[in-house]
C-alpha cells in the first residue's frame, strides 16, 4: 500500500514516542511518529495515498460524517503534537510523497516557525460566541387587536421597530463582550458567522470570536467570561465558550514570514 | 427549510412534496414579508391616505391569515418557513426597513 | 466550575468539561472546523498529491456545510455584523 506523510504540527519540545504512538492519528494509517529538522521537530503519520488523494479527500471530506472523523483525528494529532509544549498546527491534511519532503519544507521555514513558536508559547486559544436577539414571540401579528387595516399596520410598525431596536441592542451587548474581553488577551481575531444547520440555532450569531491569553491570565479569562455570560443571561443575548484549544487561530506563517525575514537578516 | 433537509437526499415522496410545499411558502413568506416592509415605511413616513392604509393593512393582515392556514394545510410552522443561505445567513432574516 | 490553576500549563483542568452553563462538554465540532478548516501554517512548496492546496476542499465544503472560505466573501466587509 502507498503512503503519503501527514503533518499534524511542529515543535521544539517533542512528546515522547510511546505518547505519540499510542494516539491514533487518522484512520487506516499508522502510528504517529516524530521526524527531526534542525531544531525542529515535526508529528507526523504515514496514511494511504488512496484515501488522501485530491479526488479522494475532497470526496471524502464533503460528507460530514467523514468530514467530523478527519477534524478530529486531525485535532487529536495536533494536541499530542503540543502535550509536551508549544506546537504550531499546520493544516488538516497537510501532505507529502514522503519524509524527506516535509523534513525539506520545515527546514526552509524554520525562523518564521521559531517566531511562531515563541508568540504560541505558554498561550491558548478560546472560543467565544455571542448569539441573540432570542425572539421574544412568534411574528405574526394576527389576532393581537382591533382588526382593521389600519391597526395591522400600526401593530406591524411597532413590532419592525421594537425587533430592530432589539438587534440593535444585542449587537452592542456583543461588542461590549469582545471590547471587554480583549483587555485580557494577547491577540483576538474573528471567524466568520457560523451557520444556522452549524450552529442549529436560528438565533442570529452575532460574535464568533478567538481570543490568546496568557495562561498566567487564564482564570481571569474564564472568570471574566463567565461574569459576561451571566449578565447576559438576563438579557437576550447568549455567551457560550469553547476551549482551552491550542492556537489555531493565530498560528498564522505570512505575518511571521517579513519577521523571520529580518531577524535573520539582522 | 429547516436546516437538516436542506442538503440531504430523502426519497421519502411524502417528505419531498413536503419539502417542496416548504420551498414553495418560504418564496411565498418572504414575498409577503417584502411587501408588509414596504407598507409599513409608507405607514411610518406618513404618505398614505386613511383609505390606503385600511386596504393596504388589510390585504396583508388577510394574507398573514392565509399563510397560517397554507402552513398548517402542510404540516408547517411558520417558524419552519426559511432557507440557510451559509454565508449570506437565512433567506428570511426580516430585518426591518 | 472547574477553576483552572492559574499560571499552571495544565491542560487537563478545563472549563469546557466542567458544569458551567456557558460551555460544552468536549470538543465542538462547529469550533473545530473552525479552526482546522480555515487556520494553521501553510507549509507549501513542495506539497504534492494535493489537498494542501486546501482552499479547493474548503470551497466544496462550503457548498454542503455553508461554512465561508476565504474565497467566498461574507456581506459585511470584515469577518461579521460587527
Amino acid at each position: 500500500m502507498t503512503t503519503v506523510t501527514c503533518v499534524f504540527a511542529v515543535t521544539d519540545t517533542p512528546p515522547p514516542d510511546d505518547v505519540l504512538s499510542s494516539t491514533p492519528g487518522h484512520d487506516g494509517g499508522g502510528p504517529l511518529r516524530l521526524l527531526t529538522a534542525g531544531a525542529l521537530h515535526l508529528i507526523v503519520q504515514d496514511v494511504p495515498a488512496a484515501d488522501f488523494g485530491e479526488a479522494a479527500l475532497a470526496e471524502r471530506l464533503n460528507r460530514p460524517a467523514e468530514l467530523e472523523r478527519c477534524a478530529r483525528a486531525h485535532h487529536r494529532g495536533v494536541e499530542r503534537a503540543a502535550s509536551a509544549g508549544t506546537a504550531v498546527p499546520l493544516p488538516m491534511a497537510t501532505l507529502y510523497l514522503d519524509d524527506d519532503n516535509a523534513v525539506r519544507a520545515v527546514s526552509a521555514r524554520e525562523a518564521s516557525l521559531r517566531v511562531l513558536l515563541d508568540r504560541l508559547r505558554d498561550r491558548t486559544e478560546w472560543a467565544v460566541k455571542v448569539h441573540g436577539p432570542e425572539a421574544a414571540h412568534a411574528s405574526g401579528t394576527t389576532g393581537e387587536g382591533p382588526a382593521d387595516g389600519r391597526s395591522y399596520l400600526r401593530r406591524a410598525s411597532a413590532r419592525r421597530r421594537t425587533e430592530r431596536e432589539a438587534r440593535e441592542q444585542a449587537l452592542a451587548q456583543a461588542h461590549a463582550i469582545d471590547r471587554e474581553l480583549r483587555r485580557y488577551a494577547v491577540a483576538a481575531t474573528r471567524h466568520r458567522p457560523q451557520s444556522e444547520q452549524l450552529t442549529g440555532t436560528s438565533v442570529p450569531q452575532l460574535l464568533n470570536a478567538a481570543y490568546l491569553v496568557d495562561d498566567g491570565r487564564r482564570a481571569e479569562f474564564v472568570r471574566a467570561v463567565g461574569e459576561l455570560a451571566r449578565d447576559a443571561a438576563r438579557s437576550a443575548v447568549r455567551v457560550t465558550m469553547s476551549g482551552p484549544w491550542i492556537p489555531y487561530s493565530f498560528a498564522q506563517l505570512d505575518d511571521v514570514e517579513c519577521e523571520a525575514h529580518q531577524e535573520v537578516h539582522a | 427549510m429547516t436546516a437538516p433537509r436542506a442538503h440531504s437526499v430523502d426519497l421519502d415522496p411524502e417528505r419531498v412534496t413536503n419539502d417542496l410545499a416548504a420551498l414553495v411558502l418560504t418564496v411565498v413568506e418572504l414575498l409577503r414579508q417584502l411587501m408588509e416592509r414596504q407598507a409599513v415605511r409608507r405607514f411610518d413616513e406618513g404618505t398614505l391616505s386613511a383609505e390606503q392604509e385600511d386596504r393596504l393593512g388589510t390585504a396583508l393582515m388577510l394574507l398573514d391569515e392565509r399563510m397560517d392556514e397554507l402552513c398548517a394545510q402542510h404540516g408547517l410552522q411558520r417558524s419552519d418557513l426559511n432557507l440557510d443561505l451559509g454565508p449570506l445567513g437565512p433567506l428570511l432574516a426580516d430585518p426591518g426597513p | 466550575m472547574t477553576v483552572p490553576v492559574v499560571g499552571a500549563t495544565d491542560r487537563t483542568a478545563v472549563p469546557w468539561d466542567g458544569p458551567e452553563p456557558y460551555a460544552p462538554v468536549g470538543v465542538p465540532l462547529v469550533d473545530l472546523l473552525d479552526r482546522v478548516l480555515a487556520t494553521g501554517v501553510v507549509v507549501s512548496g513542495d506539497l504534492v498529491l494535493a489537498i494542501a492546496d486546501v482552499p479547493l476542499v474548503r470551497i466544496s465544503l462550503h457548498a454542503l456545510l455553508a461554512s465561508v472560505s476565504d474565497r467566498v466573501p461574507a456581506p459585511w466587509s470584515d469577518s461579521g455584523p460587527l
